[in-house]
């Protein structure tokens, strides 16, 4: 599964989310293949699934981007992470 | 590698809203040259333009922008402040932790992000820095594995 991990400049945030869903990834066993980076790569990212925190989601889901997104309310929380992203493995 | 640099550490620091959280968080590493004195306001006018999407985590801030905002070298800096303060976002207000992140990008600064992830899941750490009486708690306590 390709996913694409995304805040605002695509440095602090969307990093440590990245280690984050890794981690979850790697834990269960997923096979995910995950990039990081700005909102400006949203619009050329061809992949399975858009991971961001829940604003930026909010905000993606609005302007009415095609590929699923979750949004994630804190950073730190695998078991959320690791929740929302189920439904969407192996699809 | 040392993830959090003890000279960016600040300890009770007052703060009457989130925008003085972040110019007091940020003077640190102004002050030793990791990012403009311009960058804290950025930070401030992209916050106040879309949002509180700096609070990552409960109680948790991470004040950050892009190089053309002003990041000059890496660097990692805390503060933690006397009193929590609302940002305005629903789910993880208010907070007592800023984080000020200066990075540039590269590959070393990434791995430091990762181990700020792990450690921040530390259980009980985030209320084991808030009741640290100096700097060199705080250090050992991001820093003990």
């Amino acid at each position: 599964m390709k996913v694409l991990v995304t805040c605002r400049n695509g440095m602090g945030t969307s990093t440590m989310l990245t280690v984050q869903v890794r981690n979850v990834a790697s834990k269960n066993g997923w096979d995910v293949d995950c990039e990081h980076a700005s909102l400006d790569a949203v619009g050329s990212f061809h992949g399975d699934l858009i991971i961001s925190l829940s604003d930026v989601a909010q905000e993606l889901k609005d302007e009415g981007v095609k590929t699923p997104v979750i949004g994630i309310q804190s950073l730190m929380d695998a078991n959320e992470i690791e929740r929302k992203m189920a439904p969407f493995v192996g699809k | 590698m040392q993830l959090l640099n003890p000279s960016l550490i600040q300890l009770n620091v007052r703060a009457s809203n989130w925008q003085a959280a972040i110019r007091k968080s940020a003077e640190p590493l102004v002050n030793q040259g990791f990012v403009t004195a311009n960058y804290p306001e950025r930070v401030i006018e992209i916050a106040q333009k879309d949002g509180p999407y700096i609070v990552i985590a409960p109680k948790i801030a991470l004040s950050h922008a892009a190089v053309e905002d002003g990041a000059i070298k890496n660097g990692l800096g805390l503060s933690v402040l006397v009193k929590a303060v609302p940002f305005g976002n629903k789910v993880n207000d208010p907070v007592k932790l800023v984080f000020t992140l200066s990075s540039v990008g590269d590959d070393v600064h990434l791995n430091q992000m990762a181990e700020l992830v792990n450690v921040l899941q530390k259980p009980g750490l985030i209320e084991n820095i808030e009741q640290a009486q100096n700097i060199d708690d705080v250090v050992k306590l991001v820093n003990e594995r």
